[in-house]
């Protein structure tokens, strides 16, 4: 075929669709990469099983979430989830083009079809936003457009069963359906048939209520977005194509020249605001979680302390990684300070279960407090469903916990999955891994020792008494006393140190030793300790630099050491 | 024509080679096959759904006959799947045919080209019917947070499940301890907890919304039992601590930091208070009606004032005589005293005969669904005895129990399956030997069910119809 016999719009529409397919996924797979992540985490998995699909039945728009937690599955690989999702997004908007041309035979020459779909990629560059949005969607515009092949005389008579159906299927998103059929009617100079619908639509929402037995504002906000003002403006986005192609179009200029400019300018404008609306939508501390939770699942921990490093802000969640962070890279006694501790000894733990509570495991897990990592996780499972890392964890939990039944339903579950049964042999072979030692000692305890009836303090001395080789507890100890500015305690328990070997203390502990040898003497004096020449040094000339109050110097200096974090740091 | 004849001929025989013919077996096994759930030597009532199993033998093939004891069997089944699944149409009539009688499963299994047979497993129908419903609340089986769950009502008859009230129609609110008189729908109550909270209480069809809270006690009413003329409710009102374990294979004990009993009287809408079932000294809590209602039993302890551990609080059972016409209470009674011994009580229920009563025994405390220690126990009224069940207890935990409206059948939670999720379990009981029969999961459509549903069953019981109107509970 020759080019010149190509028709000017299919291809400029096609063009436009892989271009957006291009661009998105460019998008997606990088600066808004934490989105396809945020879904995948959190969304419950997928399961090939009748029960769960059986769930889905349970409540308005639930075949809707089945269908979209199907597609949110293929997000475990990255790029296939940012080619999924931009191809979800563009899909919009060129079936939109397909299903006006195919109703009214002319083409959305204005290219006002894009602007769903500007909106849809606006609003997913914030975690927020279901998926199941542009999935109903597009399930709209694929039915509307078979709908659209059938013989007029048999779409009078499908369009109300097929209406109901898809109500039942994707709920109130299914008005785009109605609004299709309404430009088709009306272009038929049929009006009687949309006002039916329209009316049926109203009393499906009240039979979806009544029949699910849940309140109108459920049945209103199933498969769209919780705001309903986001999704009305969705929908009125539809109207611009419709106007484009029965009057807009008319005015379009008709010369190549002209034409050509125009839709070089339109291409232009749409990019921008696109751009504007990624940019409007998006949340830099989503982005910023994003890079540090997936480092703390893949144990990528000296990641973690590099952009921690780099960090400008204070963020407790941020603080707990860094300090997990800096215990698994081995230089939490060198480095502590290194890094802003404005939280104090809080950061070792998160105590704000409210609002991360999905990351509260991980703590206790690393020491050895399987029970109480089984719990949170548990908990994160109750509040965010049975989502991947929730059933990995309880199933790992589960097995160091010596709860292998337990632990297999977990396995059961992720075994319907499609990508996450690879998991279960990893799982299976924990406690086989001679790196799991923390809490084996454990059993012995006397069990009525309550974890949340203790405090921190206590609890970290519980473990280093009963596992005096699990590092992290005494490391943690030591760090909580350090945070603390528990000097005496720190002191008097460094004899825990003999359980690893080490040559010569850590400049950090060797500071705090300067302040204990200062306020204790004689207790310093039965420590097997020395402070090396060049800490007493540094002290002295830190001592100098507070005398003489010269603090920008003393910051320079001295501002990852624990006499600067001593003096010198207000708690958050 | 020789044509058509053929083509006859030739599909009959496709379809008679379609139809399960009986297999003559290579080799016997003198054993019994695996199956799960576990269906062997079970008493099933004749109303019950049928029980789908798994084979838990790897083989090619499978075949299964099921029938009744010394005849042809009424089922067969071929399958390349293990997974058994009953026609309920032909299980309705083995089951209308076996009464009284037993009935056999025999598994035959195809392995390179070898068929094996294993001997017959046996169970048993039972003349008498359970009640058609049981009741539970569907919840993960979690510790403070909640967000999904539900409280259900399942035909056992088939596997037909709807809601009763699931959370998200109020606020997402805790919806628990659903409780009936005389196991009927006409008369009972939930509680739901949150911001459109309150106990709702159904009598005759009509509900009504209570707030069953006393005075400077800040937690409402908690552990409901309807006495048996349905005018009257009795109820725990509990304060409780959560304390996580540290280490071991429980994870969270539960302790009621005060407890006190009331009687809610619906006529006058006016909660009765006594010091002999509440006050500072006991904690008492899960009250049970005796069937003539002029007895409550109940279970106390010490206050935890009196006790420095966890593990030293100790439930014995006890007993108070009340006069539904008076409203006055009688004398405490002490029933039965386990404290003594290290033990503690908790869920006494009363047979509907009056002659036993059930209850749960655990080492400490009173929230025996954490404790795999805890087992059932049967205190015949009559003669004193006591006796641990063990013809339906496991290694792991046995709590929550309901007896059918007839007292020939009973329910309970059991987390033998793995320790932490808990399944309904039924037993038939023979009210003149006192003795039970060998449980039996509830029977689901798909057999492995259990393997793969995360939820727990909480607190089953068993009502004799369908509770009509759900909407009441909106």
């Amino acid at each position: 075929m020759k080019l010149a016999n190509l028709k000017l719009y299919p291809v400029i529409y096609y063009l436009a669709f892989i271009l957006f397919i291009v661009l998105l996924t460019g998008l997606f797979n990088g600066g808004l990469s934490h989105i396809i992540y945020r879904h995948e985490q959190y969304t419950p998995v997928f399961r090939f099983s009748s029960i769960y699909f059986s769930e889905f039945l349970a409540f308005p728009a639930g075949l809707l979430d089945y269908v979209s937690a199907f597609v949110i599955q293929f997000f475990y690989y990255p790029l296939l989830g940012a080619i999924i999702l931009s191809l979800l997004i563009a899909l919009v908007f060129i079936l939109n083009v397909k299903i006006l041309h195919k109703i009214s035979g002319n083409y959305d020459k204005f290219l006002l079809s894009a602007l769903p779909a500007l909106f849809l990629l606006m609003q997913y560059s914030s975690i927020d936003f279901p998926i199941s949005v542009v999935v109903g969607i597009i399930i709209n515009q694929l039915l509307f457009l078979l709908f659209s092949y059938i013989p007029d005389y048999l779409k009078n008579y499908l369009f109300l069963i097929l209406f109901i159906i898809l109500f039942y299927i994707i709920g109130v998103s299914s008005f785009l359906f109605l609004f299709y059929f309404t430009v088709y009617s009306l272009q038929n100079k049929k009006i009687i048939l949309p006002l039916t619908g329209v009316a049926i639509f109203g009393i499906l929402i009240f039979i979806s209520a009544y029949f699910y037995r849940v309140p109108l504002n459920q049945v209103l906000t199933a498969g769209l977005s919780k705001n309903s003002t986001e999704s009305i403006l969705l929908l009125l986005l539809f109207l611009p194509s419709v106007l484009s192609v029965y009057f807009l179009s008319n005015y379009f200029p008709k010369k190549k020249i002209t034409t050509a400019v125009v839709l070089i300018l339109l291409g232009t404008i749409y990019i921008l605001a696109g751009f504007w609306g990624v940019v409007k939508k998006f949340t830099f501390s989503d982005r910023l979680y994003y890079h540090f939770s997936n480092a703390v699942d893949e144990n990528r921990w000296n990641d973690i302390l590099m952009r921690a490093s780099k960090l400008k802000k204070d963020d407790e969640l941020i603080a707990y990684f860094t300090n997990l962070a800096l215990f698994h890279t081995g230089v939490m006694k060198d480095k502590l300070f290194d890094y802003p501790q404005n939280y104090g000894s809080s950061s070792l733990f998160l105590f704000s279960p409210a609002n991360k509570i999905e990351y509260l495991d991980l703590a206790w897990y690393g020491l050895g407090f399987y029970n109480y990592a089984t719990q949170w996780a548990f908990e994160s499972m109750v509040r965010f469903g049975e989502t991947a890392p929730a059933l990995i964890k309880l199933a790992k939990y589960n097995m160091l916990n010596k709860k292998p039944l337990v632990a297999q339903k977990y396995m059961n579950v992720l075994d319907e999955t499609l990508f996450y049964a690879s998991h279960i042999d990893e799982i299976k072979h924990i406690i086989n891994d001679d790196s799991f030692t923390s809490g084996r000692s454990l059993d012995s305890l006397d069990f009525n020792l309550f974890i949340n009836n203790m405090g921190v303090h206590e609890q970290l001395l519980l473990m280093s008494n009963y596992e005096p080789e699990n590092k992290m507890a005494f490391e943690y100890l030591m760090s909580y006393y350090l945070l603390n500015r528990q000097i005496k305690s720190f002191g008097d328990n460094l004899w825990r140190i003999k359980a690893f070997p080490l040559d010569k203390l850590s400049g950090i502990y060797e500071q705090a030793l300067v302040i204990y040898e200062t306020l204790y003497p004689e207790e310093f004096e039965q420590l097997d300790w020395n402070i090396s020449d060049n800490t007493r040094k540094m002290y002295a000339q830190y001592s100098e630099l507070l005398d003489n109050k010269n603090y920008r110097d003393l910051k320079r200096l001295f501002g990852k050491t624990y006499w600067y974090y001593a003096h010198f740091t207000n708690f958050l | 024509m020789k044509k058509v004849i053929y083509l006859i001929i030739y599909s009959l025989g496709f379809l008679l080679s379609c139809s399960n013919h009986r297999i003559e077996p290579d080799f016997e096994q003198i054993e019994v096959p695996r199956i799960f759930p576990d269906y062997t030597n079970v008493v099933f009532p004749p109303n019950i759904a049928p029980p789908n199993f798994a084979v838990e033998e790897k083989a090619d093939l499978y075949y299964v006959e099921i029938g009744l004891r010394d005849e042809k069997p009424e089922i067969q089944i071929k399958s390349k799947n293990p997974e058994i699944i009953i026609p309920t149409r032909k299980w309705k009539n083995l089951l209308a045919k076996a009464k009284g009688n037993d009935i056999y499963f025999t598994v035959y299994i195809k392995k390179d080209d070898k068929w094996t047979k294993f001997a017959p497993i046996k169970n048993s129908i039972s003349d008498e019917e359970i009640d058609s419903h049981l009741v539970y609340r569907l919840i993960y089986p979690g510790y403070s947070l909640w967000k999904q769950m539900g409280i259900y009502q399942r035909d056992i008859t088939s596997y037909r499940q709807t809601a009763v009230i699931e959370n998200k129609t109020v606020g997402l609110g805790c919806v628990n301890c659903h409780n009936f008189a005389n196991n009927s729908p006409e008369t009972m109550l939930l509680h739901i907890r949150g911001e459109q909270g309150g106990t709702v209480i159904v009598r005759d069809g009509k509900s009504t919304k209570v707030d069953m809270k006393v005075e400077d006690i800040t937690s409402r009413g908690t552990y409901p039992a309807w006495h048996p003329s349905g005018n009257f409710i009795a109820f725990s009102i509990n304060e409780i601590g959560q304390f996580f374990h540290v280490s071991g294979q429980k994870p969270i004990e539960v302790v009621d930091r005060v407890s006190d009993l009331a009687i809610y009287d619906c006529e006058n809408d006016e909660i009765l208070m006594d010091s002999k079932i509440s006050g500072k000294d006991f904690l008492e809590t899960f009250p049970n009606w005796s069937p003539d209602g002029k007895e409550l039993y109940f279970c106390r302890a010490d206050s935890l004032r009196n006790v420095y551990a966890l593990d030293s609080i100790y439930y014995d059972l006890y007993k108070i005589g009340f006069n539904p016409d008076t409203k006055e209470f009688g004398d405490t009674v002490c029933v039965l005293k386990v404290s003594d011994k290290n033990k503690s009580i908790s869920f006494p229920r009363v047979s509907p005969d009056g002659n036993y009563l059930m209850f749960v025994v655990s080492d400490y405390g009173n929230f025996s669904i954490w404790h795999p220690e805890s087992d059932l126990y049967l205190l015949n009224l009559s003669t004193n005895e006591v006796r641990r069940m063990d013809e339906v207890n496991s290694n792991d935990v046995e709590s929550y129990h309901t007896w059918s409206s007839s007292g020939k059948w009973f329910v309970f939670s059991s987390k033998r399956m793995d320790g932490l999720w808990a399944r309904p379990y039924f037993a038939y009981f023979d009210s003149e030997t006192g003795m039970a029969s060998k449980p039996f999961v509830l029977p689901q459509k798909d057999p492995y069910f259990y393997d793969k549903f995360t939820k727990t069953f909480n607190i089953p019981e068993l009502i004799t119809e369908p509770i009509k109107n759900t909407r009441v509970f909106k």
